[in-house]
């Protein structure tokens, strides 16, 4: 029942948000703005029809109109494949230096990178990225991003790279404060007295203590990576779902686009669990 | 007399050393343990009770000195092997129950942990034979082994931890603090449980404590710590009966008795370190007043408490 209820609420949130660019209008004579709530029931009625006819409708891209079947499907996949490689990058990065290199020395610099840029607002870093990677590209000569949708490879891994960076140092802090508080613990203790390795205490003892937090801050992860996403698929013209959103202010394409970043969020979201659940599985005893 | 089973030589354990905030927590400290025995070890919050310890199970390491587990240095050079062994001879029951047992493992698997790592078990059935053994040991059952340390008393989680130091055959068992966590009545259960299985394992503790009634009831011998320093070591009811050290006579006046009459009259004598008045050169050391009865003092002082011991 709770979860229909949720359902519900984010059915019509979703609705209500992709409505509001028609609910809104201004007027430039009168130079305020109006509320026309007319624009809501005929937008959502439009959306209803179309999916009930089996069609997904149309968008429009600057003249051209197109069909919203014909691109979802590699729109879906690039945001899709950047998101995925994004936050699995973050839990890789966050648990090999907040838990298992966490002894190593150059690890403890790398904590102490990551403090200061986790101080620095997200969207600074991104457009400081963009920066360096055109100084870069002026200085050697060797391309690191592409803004042609036909660049492949190019347009797809800086993204994926930027998507990663804020989620990172939010998840890397928590596994750190976590890490040290948990270490201090006398099972911990106990484990060392008994001559336990490192990796064994690390896996065996903390990791087993740190997962709960980690799957817990898991949809902050992924709510973080989506975030930056809209920034850097805007900013880097990459052929992703936010086409929908930014591309027109129509009501079809910005409600289709943003269920389908509910779907991809769900799905990567599901798709950690089950890796967090194959690590456990297969590197800690049970 | 007794044959040793540790002796700690001039043991060391500092803190930040060459920083201004250096600390000094254990400090040329010495005294050995014999085989079977309890030695108590008392002193108040912070004096390096539980810093020697962890000191002598390799927690620290250590800034100096020699711990001697059976004549071989603890803390010298080891090979894997030699470690393990020396792992499964010296255990540790921390002092809170609620922080020594990992939230996430059951019961069979934080008991059996040793036993994995020692390979003492035959096999997953002759393991768990092994778990429900130890806790009908420590007066638990079996039904016990699957569930989660959150499901136990204080007294029960200590029990595992007992459990869990036993599963490895120990010859040593450092207690620390065991029961200072744990309600009166459970105290005296546990303490009764650990003596118990003194008896029937013919294990040695070296119990650290500040309860002093109950230090005087469950060891052989008690040493008092200040300040880093051992300040006197002598049997147990020697302690009691015949303190020579202000700081042990302080500590000793500080136990509670369950009588109000005298409670009331009861005059505390409290210590200051610079009443001994030591001059620049004088040495300070351990003495033995009697037979197995040492005091830190100094030449001086070694004469006045020999006119004072009471035979």
């Amino acid at each position: 029942m709770k979860i229909l209820q949720q359902v519900l609420f984010i059915f019509l949130l979703i609705i209500f948000l992709a409505a509001i660019p028609s609910i809104i209008e201004i007027d430039p004579a009168e130079k305020n703005i109006s509320w026309n709530w007319s624009g809501l029931g005929k937008g959502i009625g439009d959306f209803m029809n179309e999916i009930l006819n089996g069609s997904l409708g149309t968008y429009q891209i600057g003249n051209q109109i197109r069909y919203i079947s014909d691109d979802i499907f590699g729109y879906f996949l690039t945001s899709f494949s950047i998101l995925l490689a994004g936050v699995l990058s973050v839990i890789v990065i966050g648990l090999m230096l907040g838990i298992f290199l966490s002894q190593l020395r150059i690890t403890r610099f790398i904590h102490m990178l990551l403090n200061v840029l986790s101080a620095i607002p997200d969207f600074i870093l991104i457009i400081f990225s963009l920066v360096l990677a055109i100084k870069i590209y002026e200085v050697t000569g060797v391309r690191i991003i592409a803004f042609s949708p036909e660049s492949g490879v190019l347009n797809i891994w800086f993204p994926m790279v930027l998507t990663a960076i804020a989620p990172t140092l939010y998840l890397f802090k928590l596994i750190a404060v976590q890490y040290y508080q948990t270490s201090a613990e006398d099972y911990i203790r106990t484990a060392v007295s008994k001559g336990m390795g490192t990796n064994y205490i690390n896996f065996q003892h903390v990791y087993k203590n740190i997962e709960p937090f980690i799957i817990a801050e898991l949809t902050k992860v992924v709510s973080l990576a989506i975030g930056n996403l809209f920034i850097i698929e805007y900013l880097l013209n990459v052929p992703g779902i936010t086409k929908f959103i930014f591309q027109s202010n129509q009501f079809q394409p910005v409600a289709i686009g943003l269920f389908s970043m509910l779907l991809i969020s769900f799905i990567i979201y599901m798709s950690i669990r089950f890796v967090l659940y194959i690590f456990k599985r297969g590197f800690i005893y049970e | 007399m007794a044959e040793k089973l540790l002796e700690i030589k001039h043991l060391k354990q500092y803190f930040n050393i060459g920083r201004p905030n250096q600390v000094k927590a254990v400090d040329d400290v010495t005294f050995d343990i014999y085989k079977g025995e309890t030695l108590g070890l008392v002193g108040e919050s912070g004096c390096g009770k539980s810093t020697t310890g962890r000191t002598i199970i390799r927690l620290y390491d250590a800034t100096g000195g020699q711990v001697l587990f059976n004549g071989e240095d603890v803390h010298g050079k080891k090979s894997k092997s030699e470690l393990k062994k020396f792992n499964r001879k010296m255990q540790m029951i921390f002092q809170d129950p609620y922080a020594s047992l990992n939230p996430r493992m059951t019961v069979a698997d934080i008991i059996a942990e040793g036993i994995d790592i020692h390979g003492l078990a035959k096999g997953k059935k002759n393991r768990m034979e092994r778990v429900y053994q130890l806790l009908e040991t420590v007066g638990l059952n079996k039904e016990h082994a699957n569930r989660y340390p959150h499901e136990f008393s204080g007294g029960q989680r200590q029990r595992i931890g007992i459990a869990r130091a036993l599963a490895v055959e120990p010859e040593f068992i450092i207690a620390d603090e065991p029961i200072s966590a744990l309600d009166v009545s459970i105290q005296a259960q546990v303490v009764n449980l650990m003596k118990k299985l003194q008896r029937e394992k013919g294990l040695t503790y070296l119990f650290i404590a500040h309860d002093l009634s109950m230090v005087k009831y469950i060891s052989d011998r008690i040493g008092v710590m200040y300040f880093g320093k051992m300040v006197e070591l002598a049997p147990a009811d020697e302690l009691y009966k015949n303190a020579m050290h202000p700081y042990t006579k302080s500590l000793l006046s500080a136990i509670p008795l369950p009588d109000p009459e005298s409670e009331r009259t009861r005059r505390r004598i409290l210590y200051d370190p610079a009443a001994h008045h030591y001059e620049e050169n004088e040495k300070v050391e351990m003495r033995e007043l009697a037979p197995g009865h040492l005091v830190f003092c100094s030449e001086k002082e070694f004469e006045q408490y020999k006119t004072q011991y009471k035979k």
